[in-house]
């Protein structure tokens, strides 16, 4: 008996000191709560109508709307004499280290609403993190086209054209059965039981999305490292460079091929994509944008796309990159709403 | 080695085990004196040489100074000792920052002077060790003190590892008599030493990194943010600084104790000042009273008059301001701290005439200082003055931003959690969890604050500590 109240005081002391932590934590945004959720129609997504504050290699502020995207509140359906541009893509597009007014749909949004006050012009951003070209589809087909986009704007590098879903899970998956591409959500038993046994947890105790973060470090092979400093030499990985000649996945290329005509691709990284995507666009009749020259430029002004100075890492797009390519995208659509008048 | 890092915690615990067992006092010492330059090496062991350097000086002029009978030869002894002192902090340290405001005031000037830029590196901890032994020179000048005559004592002295990046700038006096004996902490010491560890980690990983983070992003660009947010970082940076150097001493005078010394408190709940001149008393007292002593009174402190005493408070703050680092925004922010002293004082004239003080007036008092004194956080944070005169532009043409209750949150957060540490500690004094009645709710508090330290520091970068670049 005496050792149960020993074991409780302890116990209870315990809890109470992680508790105090835990309400400092989550109300100074030291570390967030989970912002995903698991929806039957979408998979793995955002939640509905949330501030959500994240600190990497940039700061970020992001909130989403009642749709799940980050963005402002906007009707689903839409309104006359609105054009509507949807960029989808992966973290970069989604602006995941930075604040929301300076994404690069905020700031496209801002520069063709400049442009053309004539006009009225939305910008959504459906940009997600993880994502690749199979995600991105399926996203289409699965939530984006509800939204009556007039163009769709797939930011893409050459990563992303290979529809590999292996990580992360519970995402929207394109697949290829009986040679037509089919939607569905990537829903492993397993995986989705292991996210709803600790949604509880993570989305309401900061304590365990930290837990998380040190079990991605130790998955990423840096515990060494964190742990004895200068004394831990990193196994050096032998870099095999090889003369890889591009080839499309058969899904990728099965989603070019059904990709609607008001489709716009663009690289989203400083290297300029394989030659056989402009092809591909060209041949499926889609605009093919290549951007490296804003990067190239960037570059050339002092400015490393991807560098984070207040943390001194490299890693997404940062602030001037967005506003780069917000407004050389802008100039571009505007040129085509122009044209289309 | 940062004290925020796991590679510090991996060194302790293979050195204190070997501590403990060594039998002699001499050996203790020796011991430590290797570990600490281990310590110190570790970020560049070239470094190690100018500490040695400084030390063999001090050791030979303070010997030479306290056997010399002439007045004359022991004036020049003690100025041998300020000039390789100070000379190699100014070469290391200030040393560009005069060839640039003298090639700025010469091309003002039309002279057109090509000087070198020496590309110096800034030796960790230099300011500190530089003060620590430039204050057993002139002690025992003054004659306060003897020297030793063990070299290991002395150098140990110089280079203890707990304190010798980042402070408190001890005293020979009552440093120097601890290392003369076996070191042997009691378990009282033990235990006091794991629990200021344990809270200041705390601080400075989960208080001061973290609020350290929007400082940095918020600094590093402020075109890209409005006012609210410019006005969080200046007051998160107040308590980013507070906690990232209290945590520092707490863990500084943890690790000292958990090797049997007792260092000096370097913090004494400074945000609880009324006034300007209590904050100075328990702000960075190792500083504060270091300057008082070799600067402030040489200078003749308030004994010459009044407008004498209001220079002499300038000249210390300035040069104070100056110690924290080679440029003009520390030479502001000294400048500021001195005009409130000089103010304070005038007021202190005319108010120590009227007795009675309102609860209301001692709480805005509380408020005032906190508020002067983040004010001039501002200069010290600062990069240069296109960034102060943003801030200010920022400030004064008020924009609106989206976040603003988030932001307000967060000060509060940050606010509340540092005022009631600081209070606890006020009351309680810092090792505070130890006055609990029970040992089991102590382990369980200490033991969840290291826990969630730990984890928040196994993912997240370790930030060095702001007075390491000091």
């Amino acid at each position: 008996m005496r050792f149960v109240k020993k074991f409780l005081i302890l116990l209870f002391s315990f809890l109470g000191t992680l508790f105090f932590c835990e309400l400092f934590i989550s109300s100074a945004k030291i570390a967030e709560l989970s912002f995903a959720e698991y929806y039957d129609d979408i998979g793995k997504g955002l939640l509905k109508s949330r501030e959500f504050v994240n600190f990497n290699e940039g700061f970020s502020i992001l909130s989403t709307n009642e749709y799940r995207f980050v963005g402002d509140v906007v009707s689903k359906s839409k309104p006359k004499n609105t054009i509507r541009v949807a960029l989808i893509g992966d973290s970069f597009v989604q602006g995941a280290q930075m604040f929301e007014r300076h994404t690069l749909s905020r700031i496209m949004e801002d520069n063709l609403r400049l442009k053309s006050p004539n006009k009225v012009v939305e910008v959504l951003n459906f940009g997600r993190a993880g994502f690749n070209v199979g995600h991105m589809y399926a996203y289409q087909k699965l939530l984006i086209e509800d939204f009556e986009p007039d163009y769709f704007i797939y930011f893409l590098s050459k990563e992303d054209l290979v529809s590999d879903y292996s990580f992360p899970p519970l995402l929207p998956r394109t697949d290829i059965i009986n040679d037509s591409l089919s939607i569905s959500i990537n829903v492993e038993t397993s995986e989705l039981n292991k996210y709803q046994n600790t949604k509880f947890l993570t989305q309401n105790f900061t304590f365990f999305n930290i837990l998380n973060a040190c079990r991605y470090k130790v998955n990423q092979g840096e515990t060494g490292g964190i742990l004895f400093g200068k004394f831990y030499s990193k196994p050096q990985i032998k870099i095999i460079e090889s003369e890889h000649v591009f080839e499309f996945d058969p899904i990728t290329s099965k989603i070019f091929e059904n990709l609607s005509k008001n489709t716009i691709i663009i690289n989203s990284n400083a290297s300029i994509l394989p030659i056989k995507v402009e092809e591909k666009c060209v041949e499926n009749g889609l605009l093919y944008w290549d951007m490296t020259y804003c990067f190239d430029e960037l570059q050339k002004s002092g400015i490393i796309f991807n560098e984070w100075k207040a943390t001194n890492k490299l890693g997404h797009w940062n602030q001037y990159c967005h506003q780069k390519l917000g407004i050389e995208i802008a100039n571009k659509l505007n040129h085509l709403l122009d044209e289309s008048d | 080695m940062l004290f925020n890092s796991f590679v510090f915690f991996f060194f302790l615990s293979i050195i204190l085990p070997i501590f403990y067992a060594l039998p002699s006092k001499k050996s203790k010492n020796i011991f430590l004196l290797i570990c600490s330059y281990f310590f110190y090496g570790y970020w560049d062991w070239r470094f190690c040489f100018l500490l040695l350097t400084s030390t063999i000086i001090d050791f030979i002029i303070g010997e030479k100074i306290f056997s010399s009978s002439s007045d004359n030869k022991r004036k020049w002894l003690l100025r041998l000792s300020l000039f390789t002192n100070l000379g190699i902090l100014c070469v290391f340290k200030y040393f560009n920052f005069f060839i640039e405001n003298f090639k700025t005031i010469a091309d003002n000037l039309n002279f057109k002077l090509d000087f070198i830029h020496l590309n110096i590196l800034l030796p960790i901890g230099i300011s500190f060790y530089t003060f620590q032994t430039l204050s057993y020179t002139i002690d025992i000048y003054n004659k306060k003190i003897k020297p030793t005559n063990n070299f290991v004592d002395f150098a140990l002295f110089v280079s203890f590892f707990p304190q010798l990046v980042a402070g408190p700038i001890e005293r020979a006096k009552t440093l120097l008599p601890q290392l003369s004996k076996k070191l042997n902490p009691s378990f009282t010491q033990i235990k006091q030493g794991i629990t200021l560890i344990i809270l200041g980690l705390f601080r400075k990983v989960m208080i001061g990194d973290t609020a350290g983070r929007y400082v940095d992003h918020i600094f590093n660009d402020l075109s890209l943010y409005k006012s609210i947010e410019i006005i969080a970082a200046i007051i998160l940076f107040s308590i980013q600084i507070y906690a990232d150097f209290s945590g520092y001493s707490h863990i500084a005078r943890g690790t000292a104790k958990l090797l049997g010394v007792e260092l000096m408190k370097n913090f004494e709940q400074p945000y609880f000042s009324q006034n300007i001149a209590k904050f100075w008393r328990r702000w960075h007292i190792s500083l504060s009273t270091w300057l008082r002593d070799y600067l402030y009174f040489p200078l003749g402190g308030n004994r010459k008059g009044l407008s004498r005493t209001y220079l002499n408070l300038m000249i210390t703050m300035l040069l104070g301001g100056l110690w924290h680092g080679a440029s003009w925004n520390f030479v502001i922010w000294g400048g500021l701290h001195g005009v409130y002293l000089i103010l304070y004082k005038m007021y202190h004239r005319f108010q120590s005439k009227k007795n009675s003080k309102s609860k209301l007036i001692n709480f805005g008092n509380y408020i005032l200082t906190f508020f002067l004194v983040t004010f001039t956080w501002l200069f010290f944070r600062s990069e240069n003055y296109e960034s102060t005169e943003m801030i200010f532009s920022k400030i004064i043409n008020w924009e609106t931003s989206e976040y603003f209750y988030l932001f307000l949150r967060v000060i509060c957060s940050y606010l509340v959690v540092v005022f009631s540490i600081d209070y606890i500690e006020y009351k309680y004094g810092h090792t505070s969890v130890l006055k609990l009645k029970s040992n089991l709710v102590i382990i369980g508090i200490l033991s969840g604050l290291f826990l969630v330290t730990l984890m928040y520091m196994f993912q997240a970068d370790s930030l060095p500590f702001v007075y390491f670049q000091f």
